[in-house]
């Protein structure tokens, strides 16, 4: 009697608590929270939103040295120290001009070619402003990338891709090395429906055939039509397989998964808790995500998205909570990040 | 109403104070649980499995340790690391200030049909094709990103839609952005199946449902019509 008073006594508090969490993470400004990050949480799941850090991701309308540098700068001063920022540029859809042999993106926006030298100078300039604006015992983890759409997604764009991380990677270390406080990854937001899943495995594997050292490449997509708690028969859009969306996110050897966590229904963590369940069951290992996207800040200007604005710390909070509450996938879930259209 | 006795009150109070401590008992440090938790062997299905999620595991634990390392790495004087940035090797594209032609359209009524990944994830919408037009000067673009709004779990659905954006170029004190003026979803009245443009004529497009009727959408008044 006295547990069930005690257990409804609880309930309510976190309730509140949770209420209160959501309704001061709402109306959040552009400029992600700058609280230090909390270690400590309780079980059931209550994460302090007051103590939850989040860095902005950007869909790229350019690559403009002095915009990177603001933003880098600005990404910086809202990195508390001690806590690590995850931020994914992301420069739009592969391009291949067939008459230079030049590979790079075709930016948000206005669609215009920028090679992969804009890209490197443009990831550099971030990178670099960051290390000078951010405080002692900050760190980016700063996922370059692209999207599997359009009929450039080939090998040879993946090995380009990578080859272009690997040399960010090697001019982050050369001296006067940054490394202290930045890092590089490649990226890629792979989605069921915006290609068939033979030519996204074929840009994961050129990726893969040149990548060196933790130039890892983060999936940082959808899992459209896959299974969920209502629709356990569902299977992914576009001709995928589990198996596909599994080998692009996790069975690559470089790949990890970053979801798309849009949802605010939960559907979408339950979908990459299948996934990494999937991974389980049938490779003998569940996904080690990196972390959680959503587009609560793209949502404010390219919106609405009715359902599918969660919040950071909402996203972020379903993804640990559907990993964690199976002994088979359970986790420590690493970084949250929120993508938004201003550059 | 009868008021609760002082007993009542009593109880009510060590109840609290019990909860509290329960739940304070209940907090707990995540950091117990590292990164690489979930990688702890268990039977793998295939040989290829095994030397994949040992691979996997390595590569876990060797992006930690890097990260650690690094992080002890002595730092460079701000005036060191300002210099690190080099000059480019070839000139930075100029940012433009105006809209130039998306390659590879096909010209349609009064702007072109192109195949652009969409600003929209395949949760949210299915989009097939996209129509756009410029304003004469240049500096205004409108997209009409065809095709059928995401089902729950983001399956295809026979709802079609029309997604319109529009981009400008904006001067402000000498400083010329591009910025997103507007985005706006319609529903075709005719849940039919996805919508796919296959022409346009001056400003008003012509859609083609994956159910086969045929539809207009008049960009100006973002109307539907039948042809």
């Amino acid at each position: 009697m006295i547990i069930l008073i005690v257990n409804a006594i609880r309930n309510r508090i976190l309730i509140i608590v949770m209420s209160l969490s959501l309704l001061a993470t709402l109306g959040a400004s552009e400029a992600p929270q700058t609280l230090t990050l909390s270690h400590k949480t309780y079980l059931p799941l209550t994460v302090n939103a007051n103590a939850f850090f989040y860095a902005t991701s950007r869909y790229m309308s350019t690559t403009s040295t002095t915009t990177l540098q603001n933003l880098g700068c600005a990404q910086g001063r809202a990195t508390p120290s001690g806590a690590t920022a995850l931020v994914i540029l992301d420069f739009g859809q592969p391009a291949y001009l067939a008459q230079t042999g030049a590979y790079g993106a075709w930016i948000f926006g206005t669609y215009a070619f920028r090679s992969l030298n804009d890209i490197t100078l443009a990831s550099e300039a971030f990178l670099n402003s960051f290390y000078l604006c951010s405080p002692a015992g900050a760190y980016l983890r700063l996922v370059v990338g692209t999207v599997n759409y359009g009929s450039d997604v080939t090998s040879g764009h993946g090995a380009a891709w990578a080859a272009m991380i690997n040399n960010i990677a090697a001019w982050i270390v050369e001296p006067p090395s940054i490394a202290s406080k930045v890092t590089v990854r490649g990226g890629n937001d792979m989605e069921p429906s915006f290609g068939a899943p033979s030519v996204t495995r074929a840009w994961v594997d050129g990726y893969t055939s040149v990548y060196t050292g933790t130039s890892y490449l983060y999936n940082y997509g959808s899992c459209d039509g896959c299974p969920y708690k209502a629709c356990t028969g569902c299977t992914p859009n576009n001709g995928w397989t589990l198996d596909d969306v599994w080998y692009v996110s996790w069975g690559a050897k470089p790949a990890w998964p970053v979801p798309e966590i849009y949802l605010t229904n939960g559907v979408h963590a339950d979908q990459w808790y299948r996934m990494s369940l999937y991974s389980y069951t049938q490779h003998g290992q569940a996904f080690d995500f990196k972390g959680s996207l959503t587009q609560w800040q793209a949502c404010q200007t390219n919106g609405p998205c009715p359902y599918l604005d969660n919040t950071p710390v909402a996203g972020w909070t379903q993804l640990y909570s559907a990993v964690n509450a199976d002994s088979r996938t359970r986790q420590n879930l690493g970084l949250a990040s929120d993508i938004s259209w201003g550059n | 109403m009868r008021q609760p006795s002082l007993r009542t009150w009593l109880v009510l109070g060590i109840l609290i104070v019990v909860a509290t401590m329960v739940m304070a008992f209940m907090t707990v440090n995540l950091p117990a649980l590292p990164h690489s938790a979930s990688l702890i062997a268990v039977p793998a299905t295939t040989s290829v499995d095994q030397v994949r999620n040992a691979t996997k595991a390595a590569l876990s634990q060797l992006e930690e340790q890097s990260v650690q390392a690094a992080r002890q790495l002595p730092a460079p004087s701000a005036a060191e690391v300002a210099r690190k940035m080099k000059q480019p090797l070839a000139p930075e594209a100029p940012e433009p200030v105006r809209f130039v032609a998306i390659p590879n359209g096909v010209r349609a009524g009064a702007g072109a049909i192109v195949q652009v990944p969409p600003p929209f994830s395949g949760s949210q919408y299915h989009i097939e094709n996209t129509w756009y037009t410029d304003s004469a000067d240049a500096k205004k673009r409108t997209f009409a990103f065809a095709g059928n709004i995401a089902g729950p779990g983001g399956e295809p659905t026979s709802q079609g839609v029309v997604v319109v954006q529009v981009l400008q170029y904006v001067t402000t004190s000498g400083v010329t952005a591009l910025k997103m003026q507007e985005t706006h979803a319609y529903t075709s009245t005719l849940a039919a199946g996805s919508l796919h443009v296959t022409g346009a004529d001056g400003m008003k497009m012509t859609l083609q449902t994956s159910g086969g009727t045929t539809l207009r959408f008049d960009i100006n008044t973002r109307t539907f019509s039948a042809p």
